[in-house]
């Protein structure tokens, strides 16, 4: 009996204390990705992992930009550079493109009557795509919206950084969208885009600060990575501006 | 007494688990990647990129927004004109202040302040270290110019011989307090006596610019041909022309030139990261030494740099034809030694915990495919192929 009870002594001494057995593990994990960091790294890894057969057949997924509140209504102006060249090519806002999923983008806002001779250079990286009917994907671009309290921040130096998801209808309260559309302020120390996969899917982040192009040199890749731009057909804009009307 | 030891091993197992030393006896479907930094470099001493970040299925760009400038913006005091060094002069009001430059990273350029309101016959001569992108603040700096500016106080301090120094930085985000990240700045004359403002800053976050001002002047008549590259015979003496004049540009005559960097930070040259360089700067503005023998700057193998002390270079391997004038040299050290042999067995017992575990990895994989069938004379045809 002694001889047993010896053993069995033995053994419990040799078993680690309980609180040093469970490997420890994180629920959330580590997440190379952050928008705050390295631009054009989640539209590249993006591409790789999610939409490899997007490489060879680039999808572009239209958005359109939208100032609120930033003076009176179609003041606004926005420019995408596209190309080599990185031509740029203004539009009234609300303005439509269709983007490059994967790449990143250089805009320019101008023309806010809030905002008096100032330019802004914010950067659109496009993540992930929406599948809508073939013909109709102008119909149902991802909204990008540029609020005056963004462009008060970023003239103040700030960085501005927004990523727009896609709800995940699980989790939808099936709202009417609404214009401006539903924020939520994150402190800085989470991760926007950990906090957007887990309510949705994000498909844009917009980064907005108060950078202005160089004067002379590097100015070319200042405007981007030379990624075209697909403009809306003027037959596309007609019909959504009937069904606009029909709607209304 | 079989019960007992039962009933026993059963609360054993329930208090402990399966789990010994972290490893559990049975598979509960956990892996372990190896720790980044074994994941990073393909072994030990080698740098480079190792498996863990080797690209999945296409070679992955570089970061494309990477920006290898920072765009400086001076606030105050308005209406100073600001230049920069240029070789051995100075390019004068480059930028009247509020104004902005994109200064190249990684390098320290000597700037010229002048045209202090207030402030008349001032001239200072700071040093701007601009720091190069990190990835913490890459996306920042893409998006927005770094704020800089010179206060009364600190003109103040400066006029009474003190040293400031201004460091600007991107607090991590654990120590930001707004829900938008921006950047905040140390002033050496604001923090407690010995307390280094770049450490200070390096600790709350990542540094993107420093200025150094002090009231030295630069360009007295002492050290004013020095720099222009002529000589001077004696105080009051002749100045020899120079082989190289002195470059100068005045902005307000349309002459603007990009400021030459008085010193550069080690970043590496492309494709060799910066660990691994050899040797010192090659001069203000250049790379570092390239490590490839015989290019950029390196000697070829087999020159001999060392002189003997007679004055007469070593000997070269490679006579190149020549005879050697030099028939023999003999030097003797007398020096006691008492140097071990190297240690010929040695052994690094390591241990992860918790250990590697990866997947098994794939070996068979089973695809079935389900295709419709049709009899004889059922064959479906798209709408716009047209009905026979």
């Amino acid at each position: 009996m002694r001889r047993w009870l010896g053993a069995l002594a033995v053994l419990l001494a040799w078993l680690p204390p309980v609180a040093a057995q469970a490997p420890a593990s994180s629920p959330a994990g580590y997440q190379p990705l952050n928008p705050g960091r390295a631009p054009g790294q989640i539209g590249r890894w993006s591409l790789l992992a999610r939409h490899p057969e997007l490489i060879q057949a680039p999808y572009f997924q239209p958005v359109e930009i939208r100032l609120l509140r930033t003076g009176e209504a179609r003041s606004g102006r926005v420019t995408y550079y596209s190309g080599r060249e990185r031509r740029g090519r203004e539009q009234k806002a609300p303005a439509r493109a269709g983007l490059q999923v994967g790449e990143i983008y250089r805009l320019r806002i101008s023309g806010m009557s809030d905002f008096p001779g100032v330019s802004l250079y914010p950067t659109l990286e496009v993540i992930d795509r929406l599948h809508p009917p073939g013909q109709r994907r102008f119909e149902f671009p991802v909204p990008v919206e540029v609020t005056g309290e963004d462009v008060r921040l970023a003239l103040e130096g700030h960085l501005v950084t927004r990523v727009i998801y896609l709800e995940e209808p699980g989790l939808s309260a099936g709202l009417e969208q609404l214009t401006p559309m539903t924020v939520r302020d994150l402190p800085p120390r989470e991760n926007l885009l950990t906090a957007a996969d887990r309510i949705g899917r994000p498909m844009v982040i917009l980064r907005l600060g108060s950078r202005l192009p160089p004067t002379a040199r590097q100015a070319t890749a200042f405007f981007g990575t030379g990624a075209t731009v697909e403009f809306p057909p003027a037959a596309s804009r007609q019909q959504s501006r009937v069904r606009r009307r029909a709607r209304q | 007494m079989k019960y007992y030891f039962l009933a026993l091993g059963t609360l054993v197992m329930v208090c402990v688990g399966c789990h010994v030393d972290g490893q559990s006896f049975v598979d509960n479907g956990q892996y372990h990647a190896p720790p980044a930094h074994m994941m990073q470099r393909p072994g030990p001493m080698v740098d480079g990129p190792g498996p863990g970040v080797l690209p999945m299925q296409a070679p992955a760009a570089p970061a494309s927004f990477a920006t290898q400038q920072t765009q400086i913006r001076f606030l105050r005091p308005e209406t100073m004109k600001i230049g920069w060094k240029i070789g051995g002069g100075y390019a004068e009001n480059q930028i009247e202040v509020p104004g902005r430059y994109d200064f190249h990273q990684g390098a320290t350029y000597r700037l010229k302040l002048s045209s202090i309101k207030g402030r008349e016959g001032m001239v200072l001569y700071p040093t701007l270290q601009v720091y190069p992108a990190h990835g913490n603040t890459d996306a920042y700096l893409s998006h927005n110019s770094v704020p800089l500016e010179l206060t009364d106080e600190d003109l103040d301090q400066i006029e009474s011989n003190n040293f400031v120094t201004k460091v600007i930085y991107l607090p991590d985000a654990r120590h930001q307090e707004l829900a938008v990240a921006g950047v905040e700045m140390l002033v050496s004359t604001r923090l407690d006596p010995g307390v280094d403002p770049v450490s200070e800053a390096d600790q709350r976050g990542t540094i993107l610019a420093v200025l150094r001002v002090g009231n030295m002047d630069l360009e007295t008549p002492s050290t004013r041909p020095v720099n222009m590259g002529a000589v001077r015979l004696g105080p009051g003496g002749i100045s020899q022309v120079a082989y190289q004049e002195a470059a100068t540009a005045d902005g307000e005559k349309g002459q603007h030139v990009p400021p030459h960097p008085i010193a550069v930070m080690n970043g590496g040259l492309p494709g060799v990261p910066g660990p691994l360089l050899m040797g010192a700067s090659a001069g203000p503005g250049l790379p570092g030494v390239s490590p490839v023998s015989g290019a950029g700057g390196t000697p070829q193998w087999g020159m001999p740099w060392s002189s003997t002390p007679i004055g007469l270079q070593g000997p070269p391997h490679l006579p190149l034809g020549g005879p050697a004038g030099l028939q023999s040299f003999t030097m003797k050290n007398n020096t006691r030694m008492e140097i071990h042999r190297p240690v010929e067995h040695f052994r690094v017992n390591v241990k992860h915990s918790p250990g590697i575990r990866m997947p098994k990895p794939v070996s068979e994989v089973h695809y079935s495919e389900t295709h419709p069938s049709f009899a004889p004379g059922t064959l479906s045809r798209p709408a716009w192929f047209g009905q026979e």
